[in-house]
């Protein structure tokens, strides 16, 4: 019995306070530096520039219609721009047809929504693209193609 | 001009709005004549496989076709060759990034006719050998453009070793203008620009002696690719880059490069794997004192070893605020720091911890929730930070344009604020990628030159280029536009 205390108590004087108490220090450090690894830090607005976008927009840019967001995505063309002044909304549309028709594997519909300088909204359109793609070729005349613009 | 605009006046009234409208808008798809910029299209570049092997057919049999090879030394360095058929004019051809991010982008050849250079060698071929170097040109159209292997001087010894011509090199390792140009001029036939301006041509006088080019010919400066002037063509170029930037990095950086070696990992994703048919690339850097004194595609003993992804490199080299996307990018892992001593790993390690701790606690300013503007500062200059929807905008109240940046600070493109409003109130559900340009209207082009001067002229060749890819395929030019007889506007390219 006495021997038996005698071992345990020398058991206890094997591992010091101080050690266990830099161990357990130690351990804390280790979860923590794993519970933080774990954490994501947070990235948002990455985003990846479609080239298609700007080629639509070069038209429009090139004729100082600076205001306009592009969005070529698998399903549409989506133009939403603000007319200046000088040009009518008719106009922006037909630039908008012509070079989202030209675009490299282009989706099948435009639509195209025209605001005026006050951001009220003038119109908005679409049509197929292969429409413009035959009117392009002459295979229809401008009568189809004005009548297959669909006004939303 | 006046006749111009009264004439089309005259026939917007008569015809009408709306029918005039649509001819001046399809007008752009029309076939157009073989011209774009003033300059007649080139079937290397612009021709699909018919035109070319046409024009290659065409070219006579016999003769003295002509192959030079030229090195630029001058500022940011280039190397690019000029090539010439039995009878034609030299045209210059150079490779060169088509994006922002020079250790991993798209590639573009570019029109080199004018470039400037500091030594030349040519050399007479046959036409199989004239037109190796031309298929060479057209596989080069479409290659990836990395700084630390398929650069600028990598598309000149593509062009001698399809050749065979016995031209020179870019030197061992990564191939550099420096080291192209030492090579040219060892040899006998060898040419030294000795003009003042450097773009010139040297010419041969009756004697036979090289001479600088008489005013009359001087053909330079009109057409020189901003491209050619602005990118990094060269580990050279980013020594002197990092060196003049020295300034700005932070103390903590300073003492932990200084006099060491560097290895940096250039980590691909994996879309760029499959295309560069490898995991990453390397780039070894010297410093003295905090000076770069080399750089090569490794080291001989490194001190620190740094892992980083490319798109991650290419952010801190962008972003007007290093230090945020840097601090930002060690706390997500997607740059590591692994040192040669195990003490100073230690050490690292409980930085970076202390680091990813400071970011979650603190994230980065410029992660601002939707609907939310604030004036903020960036080096002492005044910026307003917004984020109207799914886009963070950075914008210079100077500029008309406002830049697009993620939540570490990093560009992503441009916009413009009427664009951002546009988004808001569109009913149509826009995507995250609407609206956002590299290069919006040439006011941007002209503005948007970032601190490291890459972009723009890139920007400004490639669209060039993509310009008369389109005219030469007889489709809509994006970039030529004639507004109704009273102009012609050339969106991008000028």
């Amino acid at each position: 019995m006495t021997a038996e205390t005698n071992t345990q108590a020398g058991g206890k004087k094997g591992i010091p306070k101080w050690a266990k108490i830099l161990a357990g220090f130690f351990a804390i450090i280790l979860l923590a530096f794993i519970v933080v690894s774990l954490i994501p830090v947070p990235l948002e607005g990455n985003i990846n520039v479609d080239p298609r976008n700007e080629q639509i927009y070069s038209a429009l840019a090139a004729n100082n219609i600076t205001d306009a967001a592009i969005d070529v995505t698998t399903d549409r063309v989506l133009v939403s721009a603000t007319v200046p002044g000088d040009i009518d909304a008719t106009k922006v549309k037909y630039i908008v047809f012509g070079a989202a028709s030209q675009i490299r594997n282009p989706p099948p519909i435009i639509i195209v929504e025209v605001f005026d300088q006050d951001r009220k909204l003038i119109e908005t359109s679409n049509i197929g693209i292969s429409t413009v793609q035959k009117y392009l070729t002459g295979d229809i005349g401008l009568d189809e193609l004005e009548k297959s613009i669909k006004r939303v | 001009m006046q006749q111009f605009i009264n004439m089309f006046e005259v026939f917007y009234l008569r015809l009408g709005k709306t029918t005039v409208s649509i001819l001046i808008a399809f007008l752009m798809v029309l076939p157009a004549p073989a011209m774009a910029g003033g300059k007649y299209l080139d079937p290397v570049l612009d021709g699909n496989d018919e035109e070319f092997n046409n024009y290659v057919n065409n070219l006579p049999q016999s003769g003295e076709y002509e192959i030079c090879i030229y090195a630029d030394t001058e500022g940011i360095g280039h190397g690019f060759i000029k090539i010439r058929p039995p009878g034609g004019e030299f045209k210059g051809y150079g490779f060169g990034p088509n994006g922002w991010n020079p250790f991993y982008t798209d590639g573009i050849i570019v029109d080199d006719t004018d470039h400037v250079w500091n030594s030349k060698i040519c050399y007479f071929v046959n036409k199989d050998t004239y037109v190796k170097a031309l298929q060479t040109i057209r596989e080069w159209r479409n290659k990836t453009y990395t700084l630390q292997q398929t650069n600028c001087v990598a598309f000149v010894n593509a062009v001698v070793n399809a050749t065979g011509i016995p031209a020179p090199s870019g030197g061992l390792g990564i191939p550099r203008p420096g080291a192209l140009d030492e090579n040219i001029r060892l040899r006998n036939n060898s040419v030294k620009n000795t003009n003042t301006d450097k773009s010139k041509e040297m010419v041969k006088d009756s004697s036979g002696k090289w001479v600088p080019e008489p005013p009359e010919n001087d053909s330079s400066q009109a057409n020189q690719t901003a491209l050619s002037k602005n990118s990094l063509c060269s580990p050279d170029d980013l020594q002197e880059t990092i060196n003049q930037q020295v300034g700005a990095i932070p103390a903590e950086i300073k003492s932990m490069i200084e006099n060491k070696q560097v290895l940096l990992t250039i980590e691909y994703d994996q879309a760029q794997q499959q295309v560069a048919g490898r995991r990453s690339d390397t780039l070894g850097i010297v410093f003295q004192g905090t000076q770069v004194t080399k750089i090569d595609q490794t080291v001989d003993n490194p001190d620190i070893m740094v892992y980083a992804k490319v798109r991650t490199i290419s952010d801190i080299f962008m972003t007007k605020d290093p230090m945020v996307t840097y601090r930002m990018g060690l706390a997500r892992g997607d740059i590591r720091i692994v040192h040669s001593s195990t003490a100073q790993n230690i050490l690292i390690s409980g930085a970076g911890l202390l680091n990813k701790v400071g970011a979650l606690i603190s994230p980065s300013q410029y992660l601002i929730k939707t609907g939310e503007q604030r004036d903020i500062e960036i080096g002492r200059k005044p910026y307003v930070l917004s984020r109207p929807g799914n886009i963070i905008l950075l914008q210079d109240k100077t500029q008309p344009y406002a830049t697009v940046i993620n939540s570490d600070g990093a560009p992503q493109g441009y916009t413009t604020p009427g664009t951002a409003q546009v988004i808001k109130i569109s009913s149509k559900g826009h995507s995250p990628n609407s609206g956002v340009y590299m290069n919006p209207i040439p006011a941007i082009q002209r503005l948007a030159l970032n601190r490291f001067s890459i972009p723009y002229g890139n920007l400004v060749a490639r669209q060039a280029s993509q310009a008369t890819q389109y005219t030469m395929q007889g489709r809509a030019s994006n970039a030529k536009l004639i507004l109704g007889g009273v102009g012609f506007a050339y969106g991008y390219g000028r």
